[in-house]
């Protein structure tokens, strides 16, 4: 397949959700820009992701609440692949802390980077999509505690709902574009950011066993166990294929039948 | 992928012939259920185009007397049945709750919700012995938020994304996903059907009233009945397996929920 044109820029990709997305991306015959702050598991990521295809994967230093940062793998992702048709604002994290403890600290480290990061992320790839001429499709990592609230998380979970605004906002600002905007919230995933979190959580006494707020989580799961992150993929794949194409300004929850909302 | 069948209701609609095309490109062998007799020739021409199995039964799914037509069928293909798509359903005659008779608010919930519940009730057992299956509802954008001169039918949608979750709640142990898909305005003749009567009902015209709903619209048209039916295929799918009571919006940006 031709990459001409087939370019995406996946932020947080170094490991996690983001890194099983740029996988499938690659599958699905793109050049795909790991965007990540984290240069050392960046770059092992894209010698491993590059064995089979060394000309589609690249790496790009990113700290998503820099403007240039993002620009800028916007224009590798452009000069080297052709074009950006796909962004998934996907880098985020968590910092558990008990409600009433939550610091400010926390708070505008957690809004910056996965609130801010996603408006700046929407921002510049519109503006190359728009540029190029490009009915490009930007998928934002949202998550189950973007619809309903978690007491430990707050910060995380009010970042989150901010992920879902913007997606909507965007979603309207950029539909005469030809831009489609959408959102996936994951559930309790197995992936390095929930590994910290159930250790934050026992750190913080609000678990009494490694593993046992992830599986107090998963009690609550229809189907029964926590997701992989390959669990997700099938859904943001769908989201960036023509499949989903009269799709904007929603957001797909992969839960595994949790919230139900 | 080895030998499943599915069984679509509504399939003579405009929706449902869509979805019938697309799950039997996707592998699936089909029986088709409408009430009119115009179902079994959408059978055959879905059959002819796809070279898949499928069969049309002329039934009314309001009475479980007819359901065991669709259980020959079933058991003539011979395949494990894993999924059931649920998507007939009709428009109410629009009119305001004061003015609403109760026999059409009964006819709309009996087709629309109740149906529903005793086509899940029937195929529940031949469900959970497929070992995996999966099960879709249509519900609508009117079923996230109601809508002047509609109460049956948003009611009654709301009333299916509800049954989604009790269903997702109580299955997911028999390896049964259920979801919905939530269209906003499709271009079939129902929702155009409907655009004439609002409109006459409204005192305006035609297509005054067209760019009244789509003007609504971020992506500013209707969808084609081959994009609902892609998000049904996708909740059909292995793509879809990590998916239980969802609910996926596919109505261009008309509503976000």
């Amino acid at each position: 397949m031709s990459t001409q044109g087939k370019g995406a820029v996946v932020t947080g990709a170094a490991r996690g959700i983001g890194r099983q997305i740029a996988t499938a991306l690659m599958e699905d015959g793109y050049g795909v820009v790991i965007a990540d702050i984290d240069p050392e598991v960046g770059g092992r990521t894209v010698a491993e992701l590059g064995k089979a295809h060394p000309d589609r994967v690249v790496f790009a230093r990113v700290d998503v609440t820099s403007r240039d940062d993002q620009k800028a793998a916007i224009a590798i992702c452009r000069k080297q692949f052709g074009g950006i048709s796909v962004m998934v604002n996907n880098a985020g994290f968590n910092k558990p802390e008990p409600f009433l403890e939550a610091t400010e600290k926390t708070w505008h480290a957690i809004m910056n980077v996965n609130a801010l990061g996603v408006l700046i992320g929407i921002q510049e790839a519109a503006k190359a999509m728009i540029a190029d001429g490009t009915r490009g499709k930007i998928i934002n990592t949202a998550s189950i505690a973007g619809r309903t609230g978690f007491a430990d998380f707050a910060p995380y979970s009010a970042s989150k709902a901010a992920v879902i605004s913007l997606t909507q906002a965007a979603a309207r600002a950029l539909a005469g574009k030809g831009i489609t905007v959408n959102a996936f919230g994951p559930g309790v995933v197995d992936t390095p950011l929930w590994e910290k979190l159930d250790a934050d959580l026992l750190a913080m006494g609000a678990s009494s066993a490694p593993g046992e707020a992830m599986n107090s989580l998963a009690s609550q799961i229809l189907l029964g166990r926590v997701a992989k992150p390959s669990d997700v993929v099938g859904t943001v794949r769908f989201l960036w294929s023509q499949q989903s194409d009269y799709m904007t300004g929603q957001v797909l929850l992969i839960d595994g039948g949790m919230i139900l909302q | 992928m080895s030998a499943r069948t599915g069984v679509l209701t509504g399939a003579a609609g405009g929706i449902g012939r869509a979805t019938a095309e697309r799950l039997a490109r996707d592998g699936f062998s089909l029986v088709l259920v409408d009430l009119t007799d115009k179902v079994k020739e959408v059978a055959r021409e879905v059959a002819a185009s796809t070279g898949a199995t499928v069969v049309g039964v002329s039934a009314d799914i309001t009475d479980p007397a007819h359901y065991g037509a669709i259980d020959r069928e079933i058991a003539a293909i011979g395949a494990p049945l894993k999924f059931l798509g649920l998507v007939a359903g009709v428009l109410q005659k629009v009119g305001s709750i004061e003015t609403l008779d109760v026999e059409e608010w009964d006819r709309v919930f009996n087709i629309n919700l109740r149906a529903n519940l005793l086509l899940m009730k029937h195929f529940i057992p031949a469900l959970r012995a497929a070992d995996g299956a999966s099960i879709v509802t249509v519900s609508s954008w009117y079923g996230k938020s109601g809508h002047g001169f509609f109460g049956a039918y948003c009611a009654s949608k709301a009333g299916v994304i509800s049954l989604t979750h009790t269903a997702a709640a109580e299955l997911a142990g028999d390896k049964i996903r259920v979801n919905s898909v939530a269209p906003g305005n499709v271009a079939t003749s129902m929702h155009l059907d409907a655009l004439h009567e609002e409109a006459a009902k409204r005192g305006v015209t035609f297509e005054a009233m067209k760019k009244t709903e789509w003007d609504k619209i971020p992506v500013g048209r209707a969808a084609e009945p081959s994009e609902i039916a892609s998000a049904i295929s996708f909740l059909a799918g292995p793509d879809g397996s990590y998916l239980t009571g969802a609910t996926i919006d596919v109505n261009g940006g008309c509503l976000f929920s």
